[in-house]
């Protein structure tokens, strides 16, 4: 039986390992952490720097990981990706800036939006009508509750997955759809009671 | 569009100019590694302060450099670089140059020591690791004599017999010292070695006792856990001959009970 384990490991690419296993490994060699950092830190960046605008972007991503480092050994290693960890942390970071968090939503209405890279199945139309409802989104954003904006921005603004979200936020899946289902209502009411661009898509 | 979708349609351009903003979040990070070089690692401990100024000036800063340029070139484990901390990492053991001149020596998985040796001659510290695969059912060493149960804890390692190939106790315990494991990882011995305190001609020998299993899932969890890795220090480059086992320190084991494959 010991057979099996004969060369059953040995040095591997940094880059070929799991988030999980480099977090792991991190325990022993705080070192395997840098490279958590240099995968996911320009996403929790951009995710920073779209909440809380330039100035506070930089801290939010330092915190943000300096917090992950500490906790690292809580990090559970059978999940292979690290990214819903780091958005759990990072939106407790942001969450310590709330001034400034008010500031970027009134900012909202006004502040350019990132561009549409090219018009796929006719979307870049319905961007153009989002960006028309823009000042009405953003009062409906300011108004709802600090943690249902959390899980709105978190996945329409850091594309994570619902099962991603819940796992970030510590809900259940079925917890997610039911908040984000009452976030389209409340939306829809908001923009007059229906959907302005006609199409409604359903749970991911 | 869906309602959620709309949102993301609004979602604020990204900054022009990441790089600089990136480079500067890393280098807080480098700091707060260096802050904790000479810290025992897993310790949960918040690394540093997470206000804005309130980082810890850089305590091994170039060392962390390096130990992260280590950890990213994991695929090219061929020596250390020369002077200073760096580390040598793979699935089954890691060897970490610490700043005082320590080598932690970080085992997981026995089974899999190859390169292990290299790694530490090429760090200073002469070395034989073996990995000795023992058929449980004539094995009358301490470990399985210790009446295996699941979930128990025996104690045993190397201890130099009068007259045999091992250094004295006190050398032993002057080049070996056992740190404690992090918790909830699957390392299954951490271990710094002083090579200062190593005898000349002294090899630092590293003995993998593998106690097999019966079946293949019996197998997996003794070899995880009953494995059992023990530095001690030779009087010469070879092998002692037969040895006896007293206790000088305890490590945590859990033995499977003998029987059909679970």
């Amino acid at each position: 039986m010991l057979t099996e384990y004969q060369g059953r490991t040995g040095p591997v690419p940094a880059q070929e390992l799991s988030d999980g296993d480099l977090i792991e490994r991190s325990r022993a060699d705080p070192a395997c952490f840098a490279v958590i950092f240099d995968r996911h830190a320009d996403e929790i960046l951009r995710y920073a720097h779209a909440r809380l605008g330039p100035d506070l972007a930089e801290d939010v991503v330092a915190e943000t990981f300096l917090a992950a480092f500490s906790r690292r050994g809580t990090y559970d290693p059978a999940r292979p990706d690290a990214r819903p960890w780091l958005y759990g942390i990072a939106v407790r970071q942001i969450g310590r800036h709330r001034r400034a968090g008010a500031r970027q939503l009134r900012l909202l209405r006004s502040v350019p939006a990132e561009p549409a890279d090219e018009d796929v199945g006719g979307r870049a139309a319905e961007r153009v009508t989002a960006q028309q409802l823009r000042p009405r989104l953003a009062a409906v954003l300011s108004g709802l509750s600090r943690d249902d904006r959390e899980l709105l921005l978190l996945v329409a603004w850091a594309g994570l997955s619902y099962a991603e979200s819940a796992q970030a936020l510590g809900l259940t899946v079925s917890a997610v759809k039911s908040r984000l289902n009452r976030i389209r209502t409340r939306t829809r009411k908001a923009l007059g009671g229906a959907n302005p661009m006609g199409v409604d898509e359903g749970d991911q | 569009m869906d309602e959620i979708t709309m949102f993301a349609a609004i979602k604020p351009a990204p900054p022009a100019e990441a790089g600089p903003t990136r480079q500067r979040a890393r280098i807080r990070l480098e700091e707060a590694l260096g802050a904790t070089g000479g810290r025992r690692r897993g310790s949960g401990r918040r690394p540093a302060g997470l206000g804005r100024f309130r980082f810890r000036r850089p305590v091994l800063l170039a060392g962390a450099a390096a130990a992260v340029a280590a950890c990213a070139a994991i695929v090219l484990p061929a020596v250390l670089p020369a002077g200073g901390a760096g580390s040598l990492v793979t699935a089954a053991w890691a060897v970490q140059r610490n700043a005082d001149g320590t080598v932690t020596v970080t085992l997981k998985d026995v089974f899999d020591l190859g390169g292990l040796q290299q790694a530490l001659a090429s760090d200073g510290v002469p070395a034989r690791v073996i990995t000795v695969a023992t058929d449980p059912a004539t094995y009358t060493g301490p470990l399985v004599a210790a009446n295996p149960v699941n979930r128990t804890s025996v104690s045993g390692c190397f201890y130099p017999a009068a007259g045999s190939s091992f250094e004295p106790a006190p050398v032993q315990q002057a080049v070996v010292t056992q740190v404690a494991t992090p918790a909830g990882t699957a390392i299954t011995a951490l271990y710094d070695i002083h090579p200062s305190a190593m005898p000349p001609g002294s090899v630092l020998l590293i003995q993998g006792a593998v106690i097999g299993g019966q079946g293949p899932r019996a197998a997996a969890e003794v070899s995880e856990l009953a494995s059992f890795p023990a530095p001690a220090v030779l009087a010469g480059n070879s092998l002692p001959p037969s040895c006896t086992w007293r206790v000088i320190a305890r490590f945590p084991f859990r033995l499977l009970a003998r029987g059909p494959a679970r």
